[in-house]
């Protein structure tokens, strides 16, 4: 099987002003050996992985009751939920290339991800 | 604090809030140019530091929320109005200053909200491709 490439991400209670900071992030990582890009919405369709806000108890919640909690690995921001194994978290300030690094460990972790060091330019027959 | 010396603490204020303004507006017109151009190296750096400048405006806006408190005046246009009517001889300068910090922060808010529109529709484009199989 053909190992992943793009990586859809949901923002769950993210604030908008962060929001912004991870539109960001996706632009940078755009012809990466992992791309991440927003997940569509409405309705969220199948994220590769969430990020929650780990500080905020609405978003805390809300990633609760939405069903990824044992499904979808979790960047948390901020701070991260102990309990959450399939999880990594990114310390205020954010910055996008803290929070890309942090995507590419979860996806090499939890998904299918073409680890970035072996990635080969594709070559002629 | 006497009343002359929180007017003029005001004004001070205004002119540090104004530096911070135009430091966010350069920082975004440096990631507008690098959205328009494709390019995606410099965005990292302008992030961070429009964070840092986010952050001082807000600081900015609390104190000057917390001088205008202490005086009796409410935190808006329409308590700056009013304080500056009751500065005496240096109202007209205040009113000066807080125009141009106004002005100014509605230009940032104008780029930032274009950036924040060019960038979703580059977005977009990206989302489109990853969609086809």
């Amino acid at each position: 099987m053909m190992a992943k490439r793009h990586f859809a991400v949901l923002a769950l209670g993210v604030p908008e002003r962060e929001l912004r900071i991870l539109d960001t992030t996706f632009l940078i990582s755009q012809g990466r050996a992992s791309a991440y890009a927003p997940a569509a919405e409405p309705p969220p369709g199948d994220p590769d992985i969430v990020v929650v806000d780990g500080e905020s108890d609405e978003a805390l919640a809300a990633w609760a009751s939405s069903g990824h909690r044992y499904v979808t690995p979790t960047l948390f921001l901020g701070k991260q939920d102990a309990s959450c194994v399939r999880s990594a978290v990114v310390p205020r300030p954010l910055q996008p290339t803290r929070i890309l690094a942090a995507l590419d460990d979860l996806t090499r972790r939890f998904g299918k991800a073409v680890p970035e060091l072996i990635r080969r330019p594709p070559t002629s027959v | 604090m006497a009343a002359a010396d929180s007017f003029a603490a005001l004004a001070r204020e205004f002119e540090l809030e104004l530096l911070h303004l135009k430091q966010m507006l350069a920082l975004l017109e440096a990631e507008r140019r690098e959205l328009l151009t494709g390019g995606t190296e410099g965005l990292d750096a302008i992030t961070a530091e429009r964070l840092v400048q986010a952050n001082a405006l807000e600081l900015y806006a609390a104190r000057r929320a917390a001088l205008l408190n202490a005086q009796g005046f409410s935190a808006d246009a329409i308590g700056l109005a009013a304080c500056a009517a009751a500065a005496g001889e240096g109202g007209s300068e205040l009113a000066a200053s807080w125009q141009r910090v106004a002005e100014a922060a509605g230009e940032v808010r104008d780029l930032n909200e274009q950036n924040r529109t060019l960038m979703r529709m580059l977005l977009a484009a990206v989302a489109d491709g990853v969609a086809v199989p």
